[in-house]
């Protein structure tokens, strides 16, 4: 079985190919066959990814939304 | 069924992703998980001191965001305060790991798990806690300024100036691909690196009131980013 790091490494190498323009058909589908190989996957993918939208607050434009707050 | 949709995807909002812009507000469904990840590193230090074994403690943070993550919206929006809702979701499925492990007769459990500090002190009704946004973001910026210099650059050019990986590949003169790598190796480190500072932080108890949030966020100016570029 994966190891947790082995998972990690995985949903960040998915969230740096996500992170492209351009986002093809076959890629969605592998993807999708990823998330489905093991429940631990898409958790430590969106954990991820929760970081890496995090840091838009960086951004000099970045607001505030009412969804902070739930 | 799972399907590929925005929330599913790295967001970026504002401007100077030309070519590749996503909605703004697709990173909603990742901020309220964000507000539970905060609690990462007690969580964990909470799940070492009542599980005997290591890989116990990283199944058991799995399988409690694998929980708060199949939540309905519904559900996740009548949650009060997410750090009690965390503590007592990875406590049951402590609980049942240790009974799988039948390490600890089963009387004992509850005064093992359940005599932590986290159950004290009228935890239960408190707002979350969380660092405010001048804290947040001068945390952030720390954990950019931390990364390796070329991973430093493609995550300061992708998440601050907007660029796309192309941009971003042409600017630095390297391969697309290679910048793909950096953006592996620089989420995972932001990952362990701003969740650590994140618990580590002094708290301050902050309004979940919106208007209070909206009142309060609106006084603070975005720090210089200058020194990251």
């Amino acid at each position: 079985m994966a190891s947790g790091e082995q998972i990690e490494n995985g949903a960040a190498d998915w969230l740096a190919r996500l992170d492209r323009a351009h986002i093809s058909a076959a890629m969605q589908a592998e993807f999708l066959a990823w998330c489905r190989a093991d429940s631990r996957h898409l958790t430590s993918y969106l954990r991820l990814l929760s970081v890496w939208n995090r840091l838009d607050a960086l951004r000099p434009t970045y607001s505030v939304g009412n969804e902070l707050c739930s | 069924m799972l399907r590929i949709c925005n929330s599913l995807l790295p967001g970026v909002n504002g401007r100077g992703s030309r070519g590749y812009s996503r909605p703004v507000g697709t990173t909603i469904t990742t901020d309220w998980f964000f507000r539970v990840l905060a609690h990462e590193r007690d969580l964990r230090a909470f799940l070492t001191r009542c599980l005997p074994y290591r890989d116990d403690v990283a199944d058991v943070v799995q399988e409690t965001y694998a929980r708060l993550l199949a939540l309905s919206p519904e559900r996740r929006r009548a949650v009060r305060s997410w750090r009690p809702f965390l503590f007592t979701t990875a406590r049951n499925i402590a609980m049942d790991h240790l009974r799988r492990r039948d390490i600890v007769s089963l009387e004992a459990l509850p005064e093992t798990i359940g005599g932590d500090v986290v159950w004290s002190g009228g935890e239960e009704s408190r707002p979350d806690e969380i660092v405010n946004l001048t804290q947040e973001r001068r945390l952030l910026g720390q954990v950019i300024a931390s990364l390796p210099e070329k991973c430093r650059q493609v995550l300061t050019l992708r998440k601050i100036h907007g660029l796309s990986h192309k941009e971003i590949a042409l600017r630095m003169g390297i391969a697309e691909h290679t910048v793909e790598k950096h953006v592996s190796h620089g989420v995972r480190l932001c990952a362990a690196r701003l969740l650590e500072a994140i618990g580590s932080t002094p708290r301050e108890v902050y309004p979940s009131c919106p208007d209070a949030w909206r009142r309060a966020s609106r006084s603070r100016t975005a720090p210089p980013t200058g020194w990251l570029a």
